[in-house]
């Protein structure tokens, strides 16, 4: 017996699935991490050479800005009618992709020129990645729809309000991956949603954390009470990851003591997160990842982790000998936290066997 | 369990499992991970937090020079903190995650304590040299210990090492038909690559040793392939052995991926760099030939229609190997 057939035994056993086991269709099986990533740089890279091909080929055409949003319009409507038929071979799927991507430029940029306000081009980009997001047949199309529709969110909110979309990006994307398996209907949809707004969490608060240091004052709200909002931005994701880490461990642990270090530990990295804009939301989601053993979002964290750690330590402005006793600080407050991980791993491992 | 996990997913996205029992689906088959495994893993991500920011905090220290303390002070606290660091191995096994973190600890600090002499004695805190020692003062730990971590770092010391004693004896060329400068980076990185294949062969394959051997053989593949396009785009140049060099890479690579161990990731990795080659090649020699907007059209659906190629070959290896686990488990 296989182990596929072994499990839907299980299940069956269970009362949770009827009838035979289905037979897989090879066909059927959503790409493989590698398939995606090599589908993805590639469908990025030949979007490039299509674009070019576009403005090279109607350049007497193209040079009112008019008629370019216009080609741009037939783009993205072409994909959208292609990806939304039964069965598409891979290649087309890739053009299409290339297709799309090199449409929503050509509006953008047609926008863009004919009104000369990046607002307005802003909001046509936000309704055109929500036109995409719900009529495109792609997932990964979807995925990329809404990381452009948040991009376009945080243009559109412009220098006076862009950093209180953290919160609110926070919450979305943490809630979304928490209640990933209840949804599970809704996957098309929810899934690609999750992944988008969870790459765009994570360029928000890199974008932060660089409108933090003094080489990009520039993406500031508003220098005068620049230090204010982004306490304000801070303390509002702090409640929401708050909130949100409640559920998980009400969900995840157990164990009373544990439950209750787990809270402090929420607490702390809560309160740290004021002084470290964006730190909550990358430590709430590396723990969810964990929960749901979902290796690309606990890779994606974790590399996030570092890049924040490196890029935070090396903005802030003070001598290296404050950084280094706030290095050392946080090294040791780190050893204790995972002395009493270990110890608390230890033995629940050994109540598993006890169990066992 | 991660395999189950999966068919447990693939079948609720089919329909054939109710999506409101998939939460209890995959509680009764002890399809996730247990708390203590769990736990078990955010302890020893914490530890490695841990030990990069203690190991930052004391090169930080020592780069603020501070003038207040004395240089026999200085080097007792350096000292000081690589005695710290190498005593948690006198109770702890070195394959224990504590034991690996105090030996990776102790290997940074020995690079803030010759910074220290190299900042004392006016030799410098960045010269070759220093990473150099760094790197041949550490070797024995990364032999001992076998860490996929540490071999990364000697590594990366040796390539930085590498990188400023170019610059610092001004070598800008090396021997025709070599005689650019990244073949030194290629030709270190391959080495390590075959070194660390010869020193784990006979290790159980671990995740941290399959990635540690991906790594570098993605690192060679990134230069020799830079290499490659430049070569393309250069015809002077007299590296005439680059094309050649980057096939029997490919072959190699090919024997290693496809042949030896199945490994779809680096095989897609290849057919990147492929891609990426071929169609530099194409645009620079069709360049003169065609129109502009012909040739981008081309390159458009030349990029789209091998990846696309790519795709169906590394789909139908993959459903392959599927088949093939399962007449394994089968029989």
């Amino acid at each position: 017996m296989t182990q596929s057939a072994a499990l839907w035994q299980h299940l069956q056993q269970a009362g949770l699935v009827t009838g035979e086991m289905p037979v897989p269709n090879p066909d059927d099986q959503p790409p493989a991490l590698f398939l995606r990533v090599l589908l993805g740089a590639s469908g990025w890279l030949s979007a490039v050479f299509f674009c070019v091909f576009i403005a090279a080929f109607f350049v007497s055409f193209l040079s009112q800005a008019d008629t370019m949003w216009g080609v741009g319009v037939v783009l993205c409507a072409l994909s959208i009618w292609i990806s939304r038929m039964a069965k598409i071979p891979l290649f087309v799927e890739q053009f299409i992709f290339a297709c799309s991507l090199a449409g929503q430029v050509f509006i953008v940029y047609g926008i863009w020129e004919s009104s000369a306000s990046g607002q307005l081009a802003a909001a046509a980009l936000l309704i055109l990645e929500l036109i995409l997001f719900a009529s495109m047949g792609v997932r990964s199309q979807r995925a990329t729809a809404v990381f452009l529709a948040c991009a376009a969110l945080l243009w559109l909110l412009g220098q006076h309000a862009w950093l209180y979309a953290l919160p609110v990006l926070s919450a979305a994307a943490a809630w979304l991956w928490l209640n990933r398996l209840r949804f599970y209907k809704g996957a098309a949809y929810l899934q690609p949603a999750t992944v988008g707004l969870t790459l765009a969490l994570c360029a928000t608060i890199f974008i932060a954390l660089l409108a933090n240091s003094t080489e990009l004052t520039w993406l500031r709200l508003a220098p005068s009470n620049w230090h204010t909002q982004v306490w304000i931005a801070a303390a509002l994701s702090s409640l929401v990851c708050l909130f949100l880490a409640w559920q998980l461990i009400q969900r995840s642990v157990q164990q009373p003591q544990l439950r209750t270090i787990a809270l402090l530990a929420s607490v702390g990295i809560g309160l740290i997160n004021l002084k470290m804009l964006g730190l909550a939301p990358l430590c709430l989601l590396l723990c969810i990842g964990v929960a749901l053993a979902h290796t690309r979002l606990i890779w994606l964290n974790l590399m996030c982790l570092v890049a924040y750690l490196l890029l935070y330590y090396y903005s802030l402005n003070n001598s290296l000998l404050y950084k280094s006793i706030l290095l050392c600080a946080s090294g040791v407050i780190l050893l204790t936290l995972y002395a009493v991980l270990n110890r608390y791993a230890n033995t629940l491992a050994v109540g598993d066997k006890a169990h066992a | 369990m991660s395999a189950n996990r999966q068919q447990i997913l693939d079948w609720a996205a089919s329909g054939h499992l109710d999506a409101d029992k998939l939460e209890q689906a995959l509680a009764v088959t002890n399809s996730l991970p247990s708390s203590a495994a769990n736990l078990r893993f955010l302890s020893r991500v914490v530890l490695a937090f841990a030990v990069l920011l203690l190991c930052s905090g004391v090169i930080f220290f020592f780069a603020y020079n501070w003038d207040d303390l004395s240089r026999y002070s200085k080097f007792a606290l350096a000292q000081g903190a690589l005695i710290v660091s190498l005593l948690p191995l006198l109770r702890i096994n070195l394959q224990q995650p504590t034991g690996q973190a105090a030996m990776f600890a102790a290997s940074l600090l020995v690079g803030a304590l010759l910074a220290l002499v190299g900042q004392t004695y006016q030799s410098g805190a960045d010269t070759y040299q220093l990473f150099l020692v760094w790197a041949a003062l550490i070797t024995p730990w990364v032999l001992i210990a076998r860490m996929p971590a540490l071999w990364l770092l000697l590594l990366v010391l040796l390539n930085v090492s590498l990188g400023l004693a170019l610059n610092a004896l001004s070598i800008r060329h090396l021997f025709a038909p070599f005689s650019n400068l990244g073949w030194s980076f290629f030709a270190l990185n391959s080495t390590a690559v075959g070194l660390w294949m010869l020193a784990t062969q006979r290790l159980a394959a671990t995740r941290l040793l399959l990635w540690g051997e991906r790594v570098i053989n993605l690192y060679s593949l990134l230069i020799i392939t830079v290499l490659a396009i430049g070569y393309v785009y250069s015809w002077s140049n007299p590296d005439g052995l680059t094309l050649p060099v980057w096939a029997a890479f490919s072959a190699f690579w090919l024997y290693l991926y496809r042949l030896r161990q199945l490994d779809l990731m680096m095989l897609s990795a290849l057919v990147m760099a492929a891609i990426v080659l071929t169609v530099a090649t194409l645009a620079h020699a069709l360049s003169g030939i065609f129109p502009n907007d012909g040739l981008y059209f081309l390159l458009a659906l030349l990029v789209t229609g091998l990846s696309s190629a790519a795709a169906v070959w590394l789909r139908k290896l993959s459903q392959h190997a599927v088949l093939a686990s399962n007449s394994g488990s089968r029989s």
